[in-house]
């Protein structure tokens, strides 16, 4: 398993894009073998990624497939029910079993995270400026009418109207999307290098979403900031993404470049996102209901290749699992892809 | 706070206290003529006179009614037959007593009961959890008045150390505040201990984690506001419970509080007392309540949208 990790990972390696940080030799996030289990149950399976600085990772697929639980495996947030064995690096250094002073010196400031239901991330007692000021007060020099003002800005900045007022709101005053974008204020807060963000334009328009992508890619320039991006949407992935990695059952089966992706995708589950995603719209949730039946849940995935139920090419050899290797651009895990010959036979 | 919350509940208290009145005011009526229930037996009939013309006892109910409420409204509750003098008075000067034992235990109540609880949840499932469950199921299985006749045995008769009755001193005190205080420390411990373990697992204190907060300053600026919420409400109820606790307490203890004037006033049938110290009680309780509302609403900035939309409706 270890060989193929160590693949794997050249694989995306050199399918990346010329960085644009200064830093640009070292990820600022390297995953590697990552297993994420409830009790005897694995949620997330030998999941291996690396952003580099100033690059965007997206990381697609169907609900439930584990994509959350690997960005929080990534900032040490999991539930406490819940193991986590591999390695998780943050700009170099090993957080994976560390105390929590090794990560925190990073957390908050040079990485930060974006949640996936933002209502329910914010402190519900707590003024949302105040939520925002917190962060600043934490991580930076500034202090009183200062951070008051850098609070103002950010609010500015991610598109919310009237920021003296709505500062003042709690989150319950506020609507789904408005708390999205102060979630949104608050991770880029201290200006951080990587930026986990859990499905933020999710609750958004299409006008504010764009504002906010506009938004990221302004600081990706100017900061050199690294993005991991879920999302369902393939429209939002072909805009921003640098490279992609598609999950599906708990484990990356496909990650690449995002031209070569979008163009040739080359895991069964991969083609079957992208020709769903022509002729329909960008709405959230309907990229895969083209692809039949659902993910198995994580206790009852089968033996072999957890695509083999839905796979239209699946034959015999997929009662084994199929490792994730790559042809140097492209990493792909299924039986029928050889690195070699650079393309799946049919 | 929005102001038609406050007044809400002021008016809902008020509602309250004048259904108190009106069913002593019934109770009263319907248990005889209140000259002959509310005087002694031996009253003369010159002061059974001056009673019913003070009540307007031959007039219309509605009309003595009013007057009750009139006279409830001014603080005249009517006359001790026992040492002849207003009954308020001879409860007023009751009440810093059992004010200091129920302040006392509700201090009992709180130091012990809310760090306790923390702590139980903090540690959950290590030494402190148990013994904090342990002490929990004992403070809620052990009477009040069992406590206290237990503690009496250990430390007044067997150990000779504290006073087992009467006022004075701090050693007086102790005993019944502590007994008083258990139960209602042992309810707000388990209610604490949920309502942290509730919290700690809230997306929100996971943000608090994601934006780089220490572990003790996530407990105490994101976990704790958000867990003193429902404790609030638990408090509260329990502050009814230890006025109600105060009755039998005062008379394990012979403290010579309002409840046991109570107590002996209905052993005397000295009616004007009793009726004045249910109606304190009642008072009590409605400005509590008042108080635990207004603290709940200044804690949950949600309950205000809540109420003002339950308001609506
Ligand atoms: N604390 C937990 N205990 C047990 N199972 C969990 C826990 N958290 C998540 N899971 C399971 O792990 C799987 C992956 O969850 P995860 O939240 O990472 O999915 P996801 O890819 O983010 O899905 P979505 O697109 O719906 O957000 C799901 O089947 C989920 O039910
Ligand atoms: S390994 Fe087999 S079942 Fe799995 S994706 Fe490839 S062909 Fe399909
Ligand atoms: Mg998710």
């Amino acid at each position: 398993m270890a060989e193929a990790t160590t693949q794997a990972r050249g694989g995306i390696h050199a399918a990346s894009h010329p960085p644009a940080g200064r830093h640009a030799t070292e990820p600022v996030l390297e995953i590697a073998g990552l297993t994420v289990s409830a009790g005897p149950v694995d949620l997330v399976e030998q999941v291996s990624l690396s952003v580099m600085p100033g690059e965007t990772l997206c990381l697609v697929g169907e609900s439930g497939c584990g994509k959350s639980l690997t960005c929080m495996s990534a900032l040490g947030l999991l539930d406490d029910g819940l193991k986590a064995t591999g390695s998780v690096r943050l700009f170099g250094t090993e957080t994976m079993g560390a105390p929590e002073r090794v990560i925190n010196a990073v957390r908050g400031r040079d990485v930060t995270m974006i949640f996936q239901n933002p209502m329910a991330a914010l402190n519900p007692v707590k003024r949302v400026g105040a939520q925002i000021a917190e962060a600043i007060g934490e991580h930076t020099e500034l202090r009183g009418a200062a951070v008051d003002r850098r609070v103002m800005d950010l609010l500015e900045q991610v598109g919310i109207p009237k920021v003296e007022r709505h500062k003042n709101y709690y989150p319950h005053q506020l609507s789904g999307g408005m708390c999205q974008r102060v979630m949104i204020a608050m991770a880029l807060a201290c200006r951080p290098k990587l930026l986990i963000a859990d499905e933020p334009t999710t609750a958004l328009d299409v006008t504010i979403q764009a504002q906010i992508l506009r938004l990221l890619r302004d600081l990706q320039s100017e900061l050199g900031l690294a993005i991991v991006f879920v999302t369902h949407d393939l429209g939002v992935v072909a805009e921003i993404a640098d490279r992609v990695a598609v999950m599906y059952a708990g484990r990356i089966v496909e990650a690449g470049p995002v031209d070569d992706l979008f163009d040739d995708p080359r895991h069964p589950y991969t083609r079957a996102l992208m020709d769903c995603r022509i002729g329909f719209s960008r709405e959230p949730g309907t990229m895969l209901e083209a692809v039949k039946g659902t993910v198995p849940a994580p206790s009852a995935r089968p033996v072999g290749c957890n695509f083999a139920p839905r796979c239209p090419t699946a034959d015999a050899r997929c009662q084994a699992e199929p490792s994730l290797s790559s042809d140097g651009a492209r990493a792909v895990a299924c039986h029928f892809f050889d690195p070699s010959a650079g393309a799946v036979r049919q | 706070m929005n102001p038609q919350f406050v007044i809400t509940k002021l008016v809902r208290g008020t509602l309250t206290l004048l259904l108190t009145v009106t069913f002593v005011f019934i109770v009263l009526r319907a248990s005889g003529d209140p000259a002959q229930i509310m005087l002694s037996d031996e009253a003369s009939p010159a002061a059974v006179a001056a009673f019913r013309e003070r009540w307007g006892l031959d007039r219309s109910y509605i009309e003595q009614y009013l007057a009750y409420l009139t006279a409830i409204i001014q603080g005249d509750f009517g006359t001790s037959f026992r040492d002849g003098r207003p009954a308020l008075e001879v409860v007023m000067e009751r009440v810093p007593v059992t004010l200091l034992l129920g302040f006392t235990a509700l201090l009992i109540t709180l130091a012990l009961g809310i760090p306790s609880g923390i702590m139980a949840a903090l540690f959950r499932g290590r030494w402190v959890d148990h013994a904090t469950m342990s002490f929990t199921i004992l403070g809620h299985s052990i009477p009040n008045f069992f406590l206290g006749i237990i503690l009496i045995l250990v430390f007044s008769m067997t150990l000779r150390w504290l006073p087992s009755s009467g006022t004075g001193s701090i050693w007086h005190l102790l005993m019944p505040a502590v007994t008083l205080g258990t139960a209602a420390a042992a309810t707000v411990a388990r209610f604490t201990r949920s309502s942290v373990l509730d919290v700690l697992h809230q997306p929100f204190m996971r943000t608090a984690k994601a934006k780089g907060i220490p572990y003790d300053r996530r407990i105490l600026r994101h976990a704790l506001p958000n867990a003193a919420i429902p404790v609030v409400t638990v408090v509260g109820m329990r502050i009814g419970g230890l006025i109600g606790g105060a009755v039998t307490i005062e008379t394990v203890f012979a403290w010579p509080g309002v409840g046991m004037l109570l107590v002996n006033s209905v052993n005397q049938r000295d009616l004007a007392v009793v009726q004045a110290v249910v109606l304190l009680i009642a008072l009590t309780m409605v400005l509590v309540n008042l108080i635990v509302d207004l603290t709940y609403g200044w804690l949950d900035p949600r309950i205000e949208l809540h109420n003002r939309r339950a308001a609506k409706t």
